[in-house]
């Protein structure tokens, strides 16, 4: 299962991002191989309608479920329609590393 | 996920608070306004994400103006728990929700668990059972 955490920039450190859309990175972790790719938000620099570019990168990835600290509207429309599970984290001041850590406990 | 019923307003995302509370002077001596999910999502749509009254009205699934109606009496009972020191309180009223939402009691968060059976949902962070069934229709 693969988990995309939207992050503010490209270290383990990092903390998550607070909007989805306009995170600076997303952390692909796939807890199946315990690894993590960084990629950079597909829609970095594109004005007006994000998240359809997002959606489908992460979808080509094979991501099951994303996190942020929210997300819109119309990003929640796309991701609904791709059975992608949200996972709103209100508390921002997590860092990428502590929710990765969290979804390994899951093997155990 | 059982039919959207007839006018229904369509939300997405629950509000992630079930109230608010004024600190100060006359805090918590005055009855509870009751704002609407609806009317939180009429309000966010707007002034939060910064949609048209045309587009937001789509989205929830309604008529512009009943999503005008909302959206004013959103900003009306804001204004007034303001004004006379209210707090604010959350409640379900006649939202229609695309997604069935999960708040985990353990560790606060929100999801949603496409394709997954009731009783077989589990925080995904925490992998705690204690969570509450915010939106089911
Ligand atoms: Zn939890």
């Amino acid at each position: 299962m693969k988990t995309a955490i939207a992050a503010q920039n490209s270290s383990s450190e990092t903390l998550i991002d607070k909007h989805f859309g306009k995170c600076s990175y997303f952390h692909i972790y796939d807890d199946e191989s315990q690894t993590t790719e960084v990629i950079d938000n597909p829609a970095r620099g594109i004005k007006g309608c994000k998240g359809d570019v997002i959606v489908n990168e992460l979808i080509a990835k094979n991501v099951n479920a994303v996190i942020a600290g929210d997300f819109g509207t119309k990003v929640q429309q796309l991701l609904n329609q791709g059975q992608i599970q949200m996972i709103i984290h209100p508390d921002t001041r997590v860092s990428v590393s502590e929710i990765i850590e969290l979804l390994n406990h899951k093997n155990k | 996920m059982s039919p959207r019923p007839k006018n229904n307003r369509t939300v997405f995302d629950p509000p992630k608070f079930k109230g608010y509370k004024p600190f100060g002077y006359y805090a918590g001596e005055n009855e509870p306004v009751f704002l609407f999910f609806e009317e939180y999502a009429a309000l966010k749509l707007c002034d939060y994400e910064l949609m048209t009254q045309s587009q937001a009205s789509q989205v929830m699934n309604i008529s512009r103006p009943t999503f005008t109606r909302l959206y004013e009496s959103a900003r009306r009972k804001i204004a007034l728990a303001l004004a006379e020191a209210r707090p604010i309180e959350v409640e379900k009223g006649r939202a229609y929700f695309s997604n069935d939402w999960y708040n985990c009691r353990a560790c606060n968060i929100f999801f949603t668990a496409p394709g997954i059976e009731l009783s077989s949902v589990r925080c995904p962070l925490c992998q705690s059972k204690n969570l509450e069934e915010i939106t089911t229709n």
